[in-house]
């Protein structure tokens, strides 16, 4: 690789490095949050190995899309290892997502209520603020369909929401 | 769905701690010194040291794990893998983004039943070859084009925008969409703006589909809904477009499964959207299930294994609040074992009374696996219990 692809890299590196934190950070549980340096480098090493795979029009879901099958690898890894090698500490012992949450039980409920691919194409959106070309490039998936996934999920969140207010 | 989006972005674990990157100069130099290819960090090289010795473990259970029932012959035991993906009924929380907030202590009631019984559980059967079912999918909704694969997902594009997704993760799934939006929906209504074909009309061609799909499945009695939904185009035209679904629980001899296929169509009776699970079910093999009053108490041992109380002066974690379970109702749900097969297993679905420690109760939905736990062995990782309260 040449000088143009280190330069492309560590451009991507620095306008991207935060975001990709912040997605893992997000769905870290149940790693440890000591790992969260280790997972963006990884997902970094992957974009160097595949800079050129990179696309112009769609870096960020590009990177995002490593970086959750990086998290699928270390969450396979974790729970293949048997309990003795454990060099993460236990969850109930860490920092997780969920000590952040407010308390808005409703949006809590619903959320956890939600299919996996619903909340994770509605999660993608709030909390990632990728638009459905993105959320297309992300999941692999056409504008047109991201944007069914993304509108049906939002549907049903909200009938779960108005049911979880209702109790 | 702003009111939606500022409340998702009110529970933002990132929001009130974003990632921070140690050194990213350092890193980048670190990456790039590296030839391609031969970039490896000292995680991965930990993460194959792990499977390394996970896989003899796996291939131990595989080779002696069997157990003996009453009349001397043997069913083996179901070692799960993981949760398939794709679950669309309320069914255990296998959360990527939280834990329980807290830890319930469960206690059966009075009314639920001490007897034990049996049912089978079924091995699906996947399409052979996901390129292949692809196309035949979209065959069958009209779609032609080329299938393209990317990180286990199958798209064929017609020229006039129409698309079949078939995702390989997990219990595999197909999705239809027509030429739809191209922006996010602004808003949603279950409302229609103008009228909208019979619920006899969609639910004849929906079985028409499910027997063009020929998977086989049974599916429940029909849901319909009706939505519109309105958009806004990048140059600001505002338009919107109702629409009517049907949606099925898959079910298999008589018991309802996690998995549901849908239909919707627009007023025009023009089919817009379709999804369901792609998969045969195999013969059924019958397994004993615990009573659903020990149902409660393998509930209770699996909460307080994976989120162990603290005792004493220092104790930390999650507060403790008291839930009796007092209803049971059986289904199937979706899980992967170790061997890389998909099954249908027996699953409780409990209703019960929490009691939370400011003295208010509320009403809570969990789940445990029916099966009696001889029969199964559970990946640490798999998360059971908590769905909804």
């Amino acid at each position: 690789m040449g000088a143009p692809d280190e330069d492309r890299f560590a451009r991507l590196v620095h306008e991207h490095a935060g975001a990709v934190g912040n997605y893992l950070r997000r769905r870290l549980y149940p790693l440890s949050p000591s790992d969260l340096d280790d997972l963006v480098e990884e997902t970094m090493i992957v974009v160097w190995r595949r800079i050129d795979s990179v696309p112009d029009d769609a870096e960020l879901p590009w990177m995002l899309g490593v970086a959750r099958n990086v998290l699928r690898n270390a969450r396979r890894s974790k729970n293949r290892r048997s309990a003795f090698e454990a060099r993460l500490a236990p969850a109930s012992e860490q920092s997780s997502a969920e000590d952040h949450v407010v308390a808005d039980e409703s949006v809590r409920t619903a959320l956890a209520s939600l299919a996996d691919d619903d909340r994770e194409i509605l999660l993608l959106n709030a909390w990632d603020g990728l638009d459905t070309h993105a959320l297309g490039a992300y999941l692999v998936i056409s504008t047109n369909a991201a944007a069914v996934r993304l509108s049906r999920a939002q549907h049903r969140f909200r009938e779960l929401l108005n049911e979880a207010q209702v109790h | 769905m702003s009111d939606i989006n500022d409340r998702l972005a009110a529970l933002d674990p990132a929001a009130s701690d974003p990632y921070r990157a140690p050194n990213l100069n350092e890193m980048i130099s670190r990456i790039t010194a590296t030839p391609s290819g031969a970039a490896r960090s000292t995680w991965w090289q930990r993460v194959q040291l792990r499977i390394a010795s996970a896989l003899i473990l796996g291939s131990l259970v595989g080779a002696t794990a069997f157990v003996l029932v009453d009349n001397g012959a043997s069913l083996p035991v179901l070692a799960i893998q993981n949760l398939a993906q794709h679950r669309t009924t309320a069914a255990p929380f296998n959360s990527d983004t939280m834990q329980p907030y807290e830890e319930i202590d469960f206690a059966a009631g009075a009314s639920l039943s001490n007897s034990s019984s049996s049912t089978s559980s079924y091995q699906l059967q996947i399409p052979a070859s996901a390129a292949t079912e692809t196309v035949r999918v979209a065959s069958i909704f009209g779609v032609s084009g080329t299938p393209h694969e990317a990180s286990g997902n199958w798209t064929v594009t017609s020229p006039s925008g129409a698309t079949v997704d078939y995702d390989t993760t997990g219990l595999p799934q197909w999705y239809y969409s027509s030429t739809t939006p191209a922006i996010a929906p602004a808003t949603y209504s279950s409302s229609a703006t103008a009228a909208m074909p019979s619920h006899a009309t969609l639910a004849a061609d929906a079985q028409g589909y499910l027997a063009k799909l020929a998977y086989g499945y049974d599916v429940s009695s029909p849901d319909f809904s009706t939505s519109t939904t309105s958009t806004t185009a990048q140059n600001g035209t505002q338009s919107s477009q109702s629409q009517e679904e049907v949606s099925y629980v898959v079910s298999v001899n008589g018991l309802a499964t996690d998995q549901t296929v849908s239909f919707s169509v627009d007023s025009q009776n023009n089919l817009v959207y379709a999804q369901g699970p792609a998969f045969h079910v195999a013969v059924g093999t019958s397994y004993p299930l615990q009573s659903p009053a020990n149902g409660v108490s393998t509930l209770n041992a699996t909460e307080q294994a994976a989120y162990p109380t603290s005792t004493g002066a220092n104790a930390k974690g999650p507060p403790i609040v008291h839930a009796t379970v007092n209803s049971a109702s059986l289904s199937l749900a979706t899980y992967e074992l170790k061997d890389g097969t998909t099954w249908l297993l027996p699953l409780y679905t409990y209703s019960g009374n929490v009691s939370q420690k400011d003295g208010t109760t509320s009403g809570g939905t969990w789940s445990e696996l029916a099966l009696e736990p001889s029969y199964v062995q559970i990946s640490p990782s798999v998360a059971r219990g908590v769905v909804n309260y």
